[in-house]
């Protein structure tokens, strides 16, 4: 073999090493990336869960006092089955803005019953409750913050082209409609 | 050369007076005193307990939620420590008339939601509605660490529950801490007196930092400020109110 041959040959080795390796390299970080978002899902759950927890006990509490609004408890279980049941995260996140709307009425009537809003135990759980919504925004934004990262990467060249061979997909934005972000700002001044 | 030494001393003193304290107090509502008394309770409890907690008051809150300014800046500041995340943040905006007391991951068991809005409603707000921002802020953070400190099964004898420190008074330890200060700087300054290489670097870092946080404080406004924490995280625990 020709010294000519062997440097095309070796030249040829080196360009085919050197897109293994940024191969392998896109790879690993979408994989890393892609376990980012799922890691804040993971947390996004965890906070859905908590206030899924906390409902039965809010719930008990107002019926004490408000037992004859029907509609609103009905409305509550209903939207905690269906969260409950979910499966898909998109499934997840409608549930969860659902749950997000009837918890918003039911602190809207809460208002009308003075004697409840004096009650201790009701505050406490007031406060979990606007706690727990706080959590979940948290970590929606987190979750929001890696999802914008992952879905830029999959659809920017040359990673684009990895993300196709992996089969990755968009990941979902967990979005809070217009109407359930403004009610739930749980508010309780001491008068 | 003694100009030299004069500014490098100086530069070491405001380094090591930004990594010791826990309050930081842009609105002005704490007199030196009680800022003080706030900086030894919470010194006291980290000894004990190796949690974190900062005081921070804010001029306003360029117009973000007082939920999402606490969050953010928690994160930023990074109170608590790396992966325990058991700091906490007790942050006071008088000109929104907000508050917030952020936990972090690591002491939200130690501190649930319900028990910080009873501290909140007990101890704090009561003050801040007779515009007592001080003696809010004292008992608030007095009520904070110790019923932490209780619920992990800590005692902190040099707090007691009922009694709060006198304000107007110097604690005794941190004017020990003062002259200990002191001959630390004088031992440094004699350091870089003799040795010139070990002042180069030392100025050479001190620069490399400066440029640093310049960088982080043109990033984001939330950076800069308090420093010395241990990088801990928080997911919105706590709670926030008004008054």
């Amino acid at each position: 073999m020709s010294k000519q041959s062997m440097i095309i040959l070796g030249s040829i080795i080196g360009v085919i090493l050197l897109c293994i390796m940024s191969y392998i390299n896109m790879h690993n970080s979408l994989v890393s990336l892609d376990e980012n978002v799922n890691s804040a899902w993971a947390q996004v759950e965890n906070q859905m869960q908590r206030r899924f927890d906390l409902i039965p006990n809010l719930v008990n509490t107002v019926k004490g006092y408000a037992s004859h609004e029907k509609e609103i408890f009905t409305n509550i279980a209903e939207s905690r089955a269906k969260l409950g049941g979910a499966s898909t995260v998109k499934d997840k996140i409608n549930a969860s803005n659902s749950m997000e709307g009837a918890l918003s009425r039911l602190l809207l009537v809460v208002e009308n019953y003075p004697d409840l809003k004096a009650n201790s135990n009701f505050t406490r759980l007031m406060d979990e409750l606007a706690g727990s919504e706080n959590r979940l925004s948290v970590e929606r934004r987190r979750y929001n913050e890696h999802v914008k990262i992952f879905n830029k990467k999959i659809r920017t060249i040359p990673t684009n082209m990895v993300a196709k061979r992996m089969d990755f997909e968009r990941k979902e934005f967990f979005t809070v409609p217009e109407v359930a972000k403004v009610v739930p700002t749980v508010s309780f001044k001491n008068n | 050369m003694i100009k030299k030494l004069l500014i490098s001393t100086l530069l070491i003193l405001t380094c090591i007076s930004f990594s010791k304290y826990y309050v930081q107090d842009d609105a002005k509502i704490i007199p030196i005193n009680e800022e003080q008394i706030l900086e030894k309770i919470i010194w006291e409890w980290t000894k004990q307990t190796k949690h974190q907690m900062a005081i921070i008051t804010v001029k306003n809150l360029q117009g973000i939620s007082i939920e999402e300014y606490a969050n953010k800046k928690f994160s930023k500041i990074g109170i608590g420590r790396k992966e325990k995340d058991d700091g906490i943040l007790f942050l006071i905006a008088p000109t929104e008339k907000e508050i917030k007391i952020e936990v972090g991951y690591g002491l939200e068991g130690y501190l649930p939601d319900g028990l910080v809005g009873e501290i909140r409603d007990k101890y704090i707000l009561p003050h801040f509605k007779k515009n007592d921002y001080v003696n809010g802020i004292l008992m608030g953070t007095q009520a904070i660490i110790l019923y932490e400190a209780k619920n992990e099964g800590i005692t902190l004898p040099q707090i007691n529950s009922g009694t709060l420190p006198e304000t107007g008074t110097v604690p005794k330890n941190s004017r020990a801490d003062m002259v200990k200060g002191f001959f630390i700087i004088v031992f440094i300054v004699f350091l870089l007196k003799r040795f010139p290489t070990l002042r180069s670097i030392l100025i050479a870092s001190i620069f490399y930092n400066m440029g640093r946080s310049g960088y982080r404080s043109s990033y984001s406004s939330f950076g800069g400020g308090l420093g010395g924490f241990g990088g801990g995280m928080s997911g919105g625990g706590g709670a926030s109110g008004s008054w």
